[in-house]
């Protein structure tokens, strides 16, 4: 490690305990819809042993009904290695552990002091980071088949995992990314901390799948950054139904002319659980378009919060922003708190924003029991419909999903009418 | 047998019915006429349990398989499963919700709750393809989503076609015949009157005679401020189409 880099550890981690000790997070702007109470008692150390895992044993434990993709699986934050499938020409993985080398140096001196509360599982991850990949495309280089993240837990206490990956594509350069992290049903709670850096240099195009159906006892923060040259492309779909507490977080920043963003989500909460989405959107500079469309489906006692922060800058004109939350709220008990923030110090741009809390539509629910159908059978028809839609933008995306998603959409326990 | 007694009812604090007595029997076709805000679609809502409405007085006897009971008391999704249908003024559109399935899964509930075996998937697309070709209803509006960018006779055609694969005991249809091109509209009074039988009763809410003079209506009941004003024979319609309402 860098003298430089063993430096920032030390003093991130200093200031990770400061910020810990002294923040009152539900008073926080930044982390008010999300119950982070839990760090005052849980482990904040790492897995200590990395395993290893046949892929044999993995298909044992995650039901993919698509294939085709080069395997990026990480086993209790460690990185199995024998199961990586690409590299070579146009194409260049490395493999990064606590120790090694300071490929994220540039992330971290981008990390301002400002920062550590707001960033603070950012932090987190840059003081306890265990380990991490980065995959760099040549000039026009185009990954035929997906990279599928496989994040997965094989647990035997309560701890922690702190990883990073870095995405940095050459002018041009194409790639797709299915990041899963499954349901391991186990007994100890653990807290996933996942950082993701993408560089996307001129006219180079990410798709970025998330499917986070974490245990119900874990905790899972997901922070990713993007950053754009000219008429760079950068489209997600978040997914979040599992775990306690679960986070995402995007941020976006459009570096030069011409870039394209578009920000989807789903996301379904019951019982006791907390779901968060902060998604951050800089225009920076003109010309650039973004586009955020997050549903929501929240019962039982339930929060869910979604924060939607556009800002365009003096300079950024010709902006055209969009922002879509619209929340169906299935039981009076489930919480939503949805807030857009739109900063706006450009005069020619276009922004819309809009956002929708309510419950079903009473009319349709009539509609359907009108013709024999129960009032749960037609809530959930209902609510799945709604759903629906972003399994079908999904697909215009990533048609090799489709049918695995729709499936594992249809079979939630969310529907489930006792929860 | 349906028999309605002194009923009234609101909604939002207004009232809309304001005594209504009507008895329908098995086999016979009734038509509602009356001047708009006469009360007429309220009364199908009120029967079908649209929540909005709030009975104030009254009651509805539903005798069905030989049993009386009260019909305000139950439930929306019960009513229909007893047999009581309501096909809809503005048929609302459900994307995300096909059409086909939809009807399977209403069609099975009636089915388990009166005793009869499901259908599977294969099945019910036989049995309904049959009605379908019968109200001349393409194969892909089945495969849409309910009533999205149906055009509006499709749409009326799709509630008819609910009626006929669900086979009511009442049926209300509130102005079916409203916006339908003559060809549709014969379309549609003939696949009511297929659905037609000894057993079962007909309710048509209508501004026009033309779909009367298909159907032959056995009474017409005249709506006035949320009562009845007149009862006649299917001549009473055809005097409203020349004189209008002014006299009832």
């Amino acid at each position: 490690m860098s003298k430089e880099m063993s430096r920032f550890k030390q003093v991130t981690k200093e200031g990770f305990y400061e910020v810990l000790q002294g923040t009152d997070f539900r008073k926080n702007e930044y982390w008010k819809n999300s119950d982070l109470s839990f760090l005052k008692t849980f482990p904040l150390e790492n897995f200590s042993s990395p395993k290893k895992m046949a892929w044999a044993e993995i298909e044992k434990m995650v039901k993919l009904e698509f294939k085709d993709f080069h395997p990026l699986v990480f086993v209790n934050g460690c990185l199995v290695e024998e199961l990586l499938s690409f590299g070579g020409d146009g194409v260049s993985v490395k493999h990064f552990k606590g120790d090694g080398e300071d490929v994220f140096a540039d992330v971290h001196r981008d990390f301002k002091e400002d920062e550590k509360v707001k960033n603070f599982f950012l932090n987190y991850n840059f003081s306890f980071f265990q380990e991490g990949v980065s995959v760099e495309l040549a000039k026009n280089y185009v990954l035929e088949k997906p990279i599928l993240l496989l994040s997965l837990i094989s647990e035997t206490k309560e701890a922690a995992s702190n990883n990073a990956v870095m995405l940095n594509l050459a002018e041009g350069a194409k790639l797709k990314i299915i990041e899963v992290h499954p349901n391991h049903s186990g007994e100890h709670s653990l807290l996933k901390n996942k950082a993701f850096f993408l560089n996307l240099k001129k006219g180079a195009q990410v798709k970025h799948f998330t499917m986070q159906d974490e245990s119900e006892k874990n905790y899972h923060i997901n922070f990713t950054k993007v950053s754009l040259l000219e008429q760079a492309e950068y489209k997600s779909y978040v997914f979040q139904q599992g775990a306690k507490l679960g986070v995402s977080q995007k941020k976006i920043s459009f570096l030069a002319e011409g870039g394209k963003v578009s920000l989807n989500g789903l996301f379904l909460a019951q019982g006791e659980q907390n779901l968060d989405h902060n998604l951050e959107v800089e225009h920076r500079i003109g010309n650039c378009v973004s586009e955020q469309n997050y549903l929501g489906l929240i019962k039982g006692n339930s929060k869910a919060g979604f924060t939607g922060k556009v800002k365009v800058y003096k300079n950024a004109q010709k902006t055209d922003s969009s922002q879509l939350n619209k929340v169906i709220v299935l039981d009076k008990t489930a919480l939503m708190k949805t807030r857009p923030q739109l900063e706006i110090y450009a005069d020619d741009v276009k922004c819309g924003h809009g956002a929708t809390v309510g419950k079903l539509d009473d009319e349709n629910v009539f509609y359907l029991m009108s013709r024999g159908i129960t009032r749960n059978e037609a809530t959930k028809t209902l609510a799945n419909a709604f759903a629906i839609q972003f399994s079908n933008d999904l697909k215009q995306d990533f048609p090799e999903l489709g049918e695995w998603f729709e499936n594992e959409l249809l079979n939630s326990n969310f529907w489930d009418d006792k929860r | 047998m349906l028999t309605i007694k002194n009923l009234h009812a609101e909604i939002n604090g207004k009232p809309v019915l304001n005594g209504i007595d009507l008895e329908l029997k098995p086999g016979e076709v009734h038509a509602v006429m009356g001047p708009n805000g006469a009360g007429k679609s309220s009364l199908s809502k009120v029967i079908a349990g649209h929540p909005f409405y709030e009975v104030t007085k009254g009651e509805v006897e539903y005798e069905v398989n030989f049993k009386k009971r009260k019909l305000l008391e139950m439930e929306v999704d019960e009513r229909a499963r007893e047999g009581v249908f309501m096909s809809f003024q503005y048929p609302l559109e459900i994307p995300g919700v096909s059409n086909l399935e939809f009807l399977r899964t209403a069609f099975n509930a009636i089915c388990k709750h009166q005793g009869a075996p499901e259908m599977d998937v294969f099945d019910f697309s036989d049995f309904v393809a049959e009605k379908r070709k019968m109200l001349g209803i393409s194969e892909d509006l089945l495969e849409r989503d309910i009533n999205v960018d149906f055009s509006g006779g499709e749409k009326k055609k799709n509630e008819i076609l609910q009626m006929a694969v669900l086979s009511p005991k009442v049926a209300f249809l509130d102005e079916t015949d409203s916006g339908l091109d003559v060809d549709s509209l014969k379309t549609i009074a003939d696949g009511i009157s297929k659905v037609r039988a000894k057993d079962n009763i007909i309710v048509l809410i209508t501004h026009y005679h033309r779909i009367l003079a298909y159907l032959s209506p056995d009474y017409v009941h005249i709506f006035k401020d949320g009562k009845i004003t007149k009862t006649g024979n299917k001549d009473l319609a055809f005097r409203i189409e020349q004189e209008g309402y002014k006299d009832f």
